[in-house]
């Protein structure tokens, strides 16, 4: 039975696998043969969390931001579909704890808390996650084992996402970074000023 | 067995040895089959202009996959999302080797090889490496001597086009040289510096390489966009595609044929030659036979090794052409990865523009003149001066929009030495035919026995301490020296197994990369390595492939083959 086949059987093409229960999932992943479910995986409470943390680490400023960059549809297909079981648990316990943190808090959820208190949030996620070493490591392990689960803090594995997701889409590589498909000569001694975007005046 | 088709010579291999050859016979008046065991790969492969954003996962490996499919070729840098179909199935062409050691084995089975892949770097031998050898005792000595090369080197450099920057150096002869690329400002200032630190003991210089600064043959220069391994549609490069296979098409006396995975060379007992050589298609697994009057093999050092093993005979039980009991022994790959990294002040409203190929090159400088204490032979970096990009965003405190402003702005500048050193000869370091494991098309499979000596750590160790010391001497600080701990075969520097001698009682082949025993019978690829220097080794494959392939028809015309 394919994929498509099975998702029939489980009550038509629209059927969301995140909803399934998961030991449906595990059916799910053992009757296709695929090792992970795919995009769409984040319910709307969890995509709204992503976006607004997507959208205070890489704003919209002079150019677009991560959020108009589509990371937030990135940062889903990659826990979804490229990370290790080990990797998507730990990621989706680390935003998880980021609404319950936030609930404690100011009883509401991170999307909707207020803009200071998103920040004073992550900076206190930043603080802790460079106490355990989060800020040395590079999170695409693009060379690792497939059992090398990448276990980075969570600020730190999400604003990884954001990066990644961010200067490899059009707009980033394009607009933020300036980047030339083909730039036709190689001048080893260029003004960084003729080669970059400038900070906006006022900063 | 099926059909049998008769040619005047046959090419097993198309990759750079191969395509050579092939070049070189049919450019002579000879009808030629190239036999290759993968498929075709054409610009329609390529994916040079696939970018990040074009990518379901943006460039990031699929790590399940490659860990069933390509769990020995992803250690390969290249062999990323863009350009693993480059590289073979590992669970399809199955290798083993000696409990507790490593070997990783880079491959790539389809027209062209892995010149779609290489690094382009190429540099002349000179007699400091054709003598070593003779002058240490380990190994035997080669068969030849710069001169005998030297016009062959110029020979493929002329067609390949080779970008570099003359030096007049004795150990590093000059190429054929295209304009040479810039060094960057940084570079520059570091060649400076090291000339006034070290007189002019230590060199640093633009790297020569297999790519077109300006059109030539036909071929475009390079455009700059910096990603060669994903295939270059402007054929600024060389490839077997871009360059040699062309030329051998273009006489109509090449018959190139895919999917041709050569089983072993058909020997006459007989009349004492090669009759040619016996095929299993890729695809169907039927067992076909070509003849011809003369045989090249091309096919990587330990794949044309492994088809000699593989072509028992009464007279020679232990592999084709083995009267020497010599095939299979000696393998080689160099060391890589002692080196260090230094920050470098000074230019920090400098950066570069365009996306060069290669870095610097900083050749040779132990046992040049004389002797270190502590090891033979020597070692050569590459490397180069950088700035990052938005990565180091990882490591940065912060996010937001000062955050997203000041990763627009490069990192500082960091220059990077890497080096590569040379591996001596041992008999110890070998490769058998592996009796119980065969690949998907019932072919015995290698086993190699390769370990690293004593003499490559102590090298090894060597360039860490001077790459620190050099980028101490110039001025950087923060000095991360760093020593890998890279197996054998990861370098894709792979080569002896035939060598070449002057004593049929110790070497395989003749200084005309002929066999002693089997006359109609040429190695040319690196397994014909009697030593390995510490260059890249693909120009020297193409030197001796060319120089072969005409020595062969010089003796077809004048009857003696």
């Amino acid at each position: 039975m394919d994929r498509r086949t099975l998702l029939r059987v489980l009550g038509g093409a629209t059927v969301s696998i995140a909803g399934l229960p998961p030991q449906e999932l595990t059916a799910l992943v053992k009757a296709t043969g695929r090792r992970v479910p795919q995009a769409p995986f984040f319910t709307d409470v969890q995509r709204e969390a992503v976006r607004a943390v997507a959208d205070l680490i890489i704003p919209a400023t002079d150019t677009p931001g991560a959020v108009e960059a589509g990371v937030v549809q990135y940062i889903e297909m990659i826990v979804a579909e490229w990370m290790t079981s080990e990797e998507r648990e730990r990621f989706m316990r680390g935003l998880a704890h980021l609404d319950e943190h936030t609930q404690a808090l100011a009883a509401v959820r991170f999307a909707h808390a207020e803009v200071s208190l998103q920040v004073a949030i992550l900076e206190g996620l930043e603080a802790e996650g460079r106490a355990l070493g989060g800020a040395s490591t590079e999170f695409p392990e693009m060379y690792g084992e497939e059992e090398d689960a990448v276990s980075m803090p969570f600020f730190h594995s999400i604003r990884a996402l954001v990066l990644h997701g961010y200067y490899t889409s059009e707009i980033g590589m394009k607009e933020e970074l300036l980047f030339r498909e083909i730039p036709g000569r190689y001048d080893g001694c260029v003004d960084v000023s003729e080669v970059t975007r400038p900070a906006p005046e006022s900063e | 067995m099926g059909r049998t088709e008769t040619y005047d010579a046959i090419v097993v291999g198309s990759g750079i040895s191969g395509s050579w050859a092939a070049k070189e016979l049919t450019e002579r008046g000879l009808r030629t089959l190239v036999l290759e065991a993968g498929g075709p790969v054409g610009p329609a492969d390529y994916v040079m202009t696939t970018y990040p954003w074009n990518l379901r996962h943006r460039g990031r490996r699929d790590r399940a996959r490659q860990s069933k499919e390509r769990y020995v070729q992803r250690h390969c840098y290249a062999c990323d999302a863009w350009s693993e179909k480059f590289f073979i199935r590992d669970d399809e062409n199955p290798y083993t080797t000696a409990r507790g050691t490593d070997f990783k084995w880079i491959r790539a089975r389809q027209v062209g090889g892995r010149s779609l892949l290489w690094a382009r770097h190429v540099y002349r031998w000179s007699d400091l490496d054709f003598e070593a050898n003779a002058r240490d005792g380990h190994g035997v000595d080669w068969p030849i001597r710069y001169a005998d090369i030297a016009p062959w080197y110029s020979h493929v450099e002329r067609f390949i086009g080779v970008t570099g920057q003359a030096e007049g150096l004795a150990h590093l002869p000059d190429a054929e040289f295209l304009p040479p690329m810039p060094l960057n400002c940084v570079e520059s200032g570091f060649r400076e510096g090291l000339t006034d630190a070290y007189g002019g003991d230590r060199l640093l210089t633009i790297g020569r390489c297999a790519v077109l600064t300006v059109p030539h043959n036909g071929r475009a220069a390079c455009h700059y966009c910096g990603t060669c391994e994903r295939g270059c549609t402007t054929h600024s490069y060389f490839s077997a595609q871009a360059a040699t296979l062309p030329a051998a098409a273009a006489t109509g006396r090449m018959t190139l044929r895919p999917w041709s995975v050569v089983h072993s060379v058909i020997y006459n007992p007989a009349t004492g030659r090669a009759d040619g050589v016996r095929v299993i298609d890729a695809d169907t697994h039927d067992a076909l036979e070509f003849r011809a009057r003369v045989v090249f093999l091309c096919a990587s050092a330990l794949e044309s090794t492994r088809i000699l093993l593989n072509s028992r005979t009464n007279r020679w039980p232990d592999g084709l052409a083995n009267s020497s009991g010599e095939l299979g022994r000696n393998l080689m790959d160099h060391t890589m990865g002692g080196g260090a990294d230094g920050t470098i002040g000074g230019y920090d409203d400098k950066w570069e523009y365009g996306r060069r190929p290669h870095g610097i090159y900083l050749p040779r400088f132990r046992n040049v003149k004389d002797q270190h204490p502590d090891f033979l032979r020597g070692y050569a970096y590459q490397g180069g001066a950088s700035r990052s990009g938005w990565e180091r965003g990882n490591a940065m405190a912060g996010f937001g929009a000062a955050y997203k402003h000041a990763l627009r702005r490069p990192g500082p500048w960091e220059f990077h030495l890497y080096g590569f050193g040379e591996c001596l000869p041992s008999p110890s370091n070998y490769v058998e035919l592996d009796p119980e494991t065969v690949d998907k098309w019932g072919i015995p499979v290698v086993r190699v026995h390769c370990q690293w000596g004593e003499n490559e750590r102590r090298a090894l160790e060597d360039m860490t301490v001077q790459a620190a010391e050099m980028l101490e001497a110039i001025g950087a600080t923060d000095i991360v020296p760093f020593t890998e701990d890279n197996p054998p075969g990861l370098t894709i520097h792979e080569m002896g197994t035939a060598r070449m001698g002057r004593d049929p009682g110790s070497s395989v082949l003749n200084g005309w990369n002929q066999s002693w025993d089997v006359p109609n019978l040429f190695v040319t690829d690196g397994a014909c390595m009697t030593s390995s220097a510490n260059q890249n080794p693909s120009i020297t494959y193409m030197a001796l492939t060319a120089r072969a392939a005409n020595h062969a028809v010089d003796l077809i015309d004048r009857g003696e083959l």
